[in-house]
């Protein structure tokens, strides 16, 4: 095998030429696999992240998933109910404290309640629709990625005397109104109240942007006509992959809907998967190109080492030995390829880490400062890997042809 | 005296429109210690004897036997090793692998499969 191995090596050793330009071919295809690897995981890790950061890993809320059982259908074993028109019931979630204290009690995470209502914010004649989230704001900044996305006040700014209201940035754009206006909010009930803006923030999602805002749970339950009601509670999880687990727990404990980040987004989190096949459908594509280059070389040495396979037959090499050979010469020019790809696909990652982009205006919902990367070694070893295949196959069709080469035909040919 | 070589009937004849027969009807024993030389015109066919002897073709007709084995049933891998370990071949024309040195050259085909004995790494 030492043998064979050091004859592979002075064989693509003596193509030196054709060696380097395969080479290359394979290091460019390895390194670009691995910076579009990291690109596409990095994009998607990050649009997750959003995802996850910005929404309630768990919203568990006032609907169930399925029609209430009525009574008769557990009295009776024949009953079906079509057209069932329930009694207008005041809708939320039914008594929230004992609801709280028992996901408290083992929900490994922060929760918070809320009240959702809609409304109009009033402003210097101005009229704006809504989303009045009625919060506590200790409970909030625990869950709410929106802590951090204050220009300015905060939640506990809610707190201090008054009624007082936090807006988004745009909102109050809209409004013309400033920090410390007073802003008038008429709910879907018909409920006024005057508020003092005591707070804004900037999520750069411009849904939320321009139309939420934040007041205390109290003041949320007298604009809607609810006392004591809320009608959504949000899980924040130490491990937000353990999101579906815990929405099934809670929803067979409450028995209202509880939705896990996952359910919630399946279509996009689907998309993605779709995304990745592509991807690496793509990387397979670039690498079998590689390939080619390493089938011409290996085919080409063949050709011109026809007398050689002759004469090292004539010496008692056996096929397996010959198609070893030249499957290992494809192979050392796919690992060759395989690591200075890696070196390669290692400073394209790192130049396009340092690369940085700008983006804002009404038409851009986010704002991206870096592109997004994500290193990992499983990208190098998945690009390594489809290049040792392919070598390995554009090497092994020569290697086979060249095996079944018949040394007295060389030999005869020769003399 | 056991024959180390033995042909009967040896006869190749390569296929073609019209079959050119290379070697015919050869009948030969070579015993140990014994020094045969085989001599003829150009064209009458020592080669292709030759490339018989020595397991790099195989006959049309006729059997080969080497030290008391018969040749014709032998899969590839066991003429291989036969060509290895039996047999030493020496080309008509220098046919040399231009990427080895003298003492590769000596010791590749038994490197193969053993590392070359003292003999061979002395005399290189």
């Amino acid at each position: 095998m030492r043998l064979i191995l050091a004859l592979a090596l002075t064989h693509i050793r003596g193509r030196g030429r054709q060696t380097l330009v395969a080479v290359i071919g394979v290091a460019l295809g390895v390194g670009f696999s691995i910076a579009m690897a990291a690109l596409m995981q990095g994009g998607e890790d990050d649009f997750v992240a959003r995802l996850v950061d910005t929404m309630p890993h768990v919203d568990i809320t006032d609907e169930y998933r399925n029609a209430r059982r009525q009574p008769a259908q557990d009295a009776f074993a024949v009953v079906h109910i079509a057209g069932l028109r329930p009694k207008d019931d005041r809708r939320g979630i039914l008594n929230p404290t004992e609801a709280v204290a028992m996901l408290r009690a083992w929900v490994p995470g922060r929760l918070a309640l809320s009240l959702k209502t809609q409304g109009v914010v009033r402003y210097s004649g101005r009229d704006v629709g809504i989303g009045i989230i009625g919060i506590e704001p200790r409970g909030e900044m625990k869950v709410s990625s929106l802590a951090k996305d204050f220009r300015q006040g905060s939640f506990t700014s809610l707190i201090a005397g008054g009624n007082n209201i936090i807006v988004g940035d745009r909102l109050a754009q809209r409004l013309g109104a400033e920090l410390g206006a007073t802003v008038t909010v008429v709910s879907s009930t018909g409920q006024s109240r005057a508020f003092k803006i005591v707070g804004l923030f900037h999520t750069g999602t411009t849904a939320r942007d321009e139309g939420e805002g934040y007041v205390l749970l109290k003041n949320a339950q007298i604009l809607s006509e609810r006392p004591n009601a809320i009608n959504e509670i949000r899980l924040k999880l130490d491990d937000p992959a353990a999101a579906p687990q815990v929405a099934r727990r809670a929803e067979a404990q409450l028995g209202y809907k509880a939705m896990a980040w996952q359910e919630a987004n399946e279509s996009l989190l689907q998309a993605l998967v779709i995304r990745n096949v592509i991807m690496y459908t793509v990387v397979g594509a670039i690498l079998l190109v590689a390939g080619f280059g390493i089938f011409n070389i290996i085919s080409t040495i063949t050709h011109e080492k026809a007398r050689d396979i002759a004469i090292l037959k004539s010496l008692g090499f056996t096929e397996t030995d010959m198609r070893r050979l030249f499957l290992l010469e494809g192979m050392a020019l796919g690992a060759g390829g395989s690591l200075i790809g890696w070196a390669f696909g290692f400073l394209l990652c790192l130049a396009l880490s340092l690369v940085r982009f700008e983006l804002s205006g009404a038409s851009v919902a986010q704002e991206i400062t870096r592109l997004p990367l994500a290193w990992s070694i499983w990208h190098y070893l998945i690009a390594a890997g489809f290049a040792l295949v392919s070598a390995g196959v554009a090497g092994y069709l020569p290697a086979r042809q060249a095996a079944r080469l018949n040394p007295v035909d060389i030999i005869r040919g020769a003399t | 005296m056991n024959p180390l070589i033995e042909t009967v009937g040896l006869t190749r004849v390569l296929p073609a429109a019209v079959p050119v027969t290379l070697v015919q009807d050869i009948t030969l024993t070579i015993g140990a210690s014994e020094f045969v030389a085989i001599t003829g015109p150009s064209g009458s066919g020592k080669s292709s004897l030759l490339y018989l002897l020595g397991l790099l073709d195989k006959p049309s007709a006729g059997t080969l036997t080497i030290e008391g084995r018969d040749t014709a049933g032998l899969s590839e891998r066991e003429r291989a090793g036969i060509r290895l370990e039996t047999l030493g071949f020496v080309f008509q024309f220098h046919f040399l692998l231009p990427e080895f040195t003298v003492r590769s050259r000596c010791a590749g085909s038994a490197g193969s499969v053993r590392p070359p004995c003292a003999s061979v790494r002395q005399s290189c």
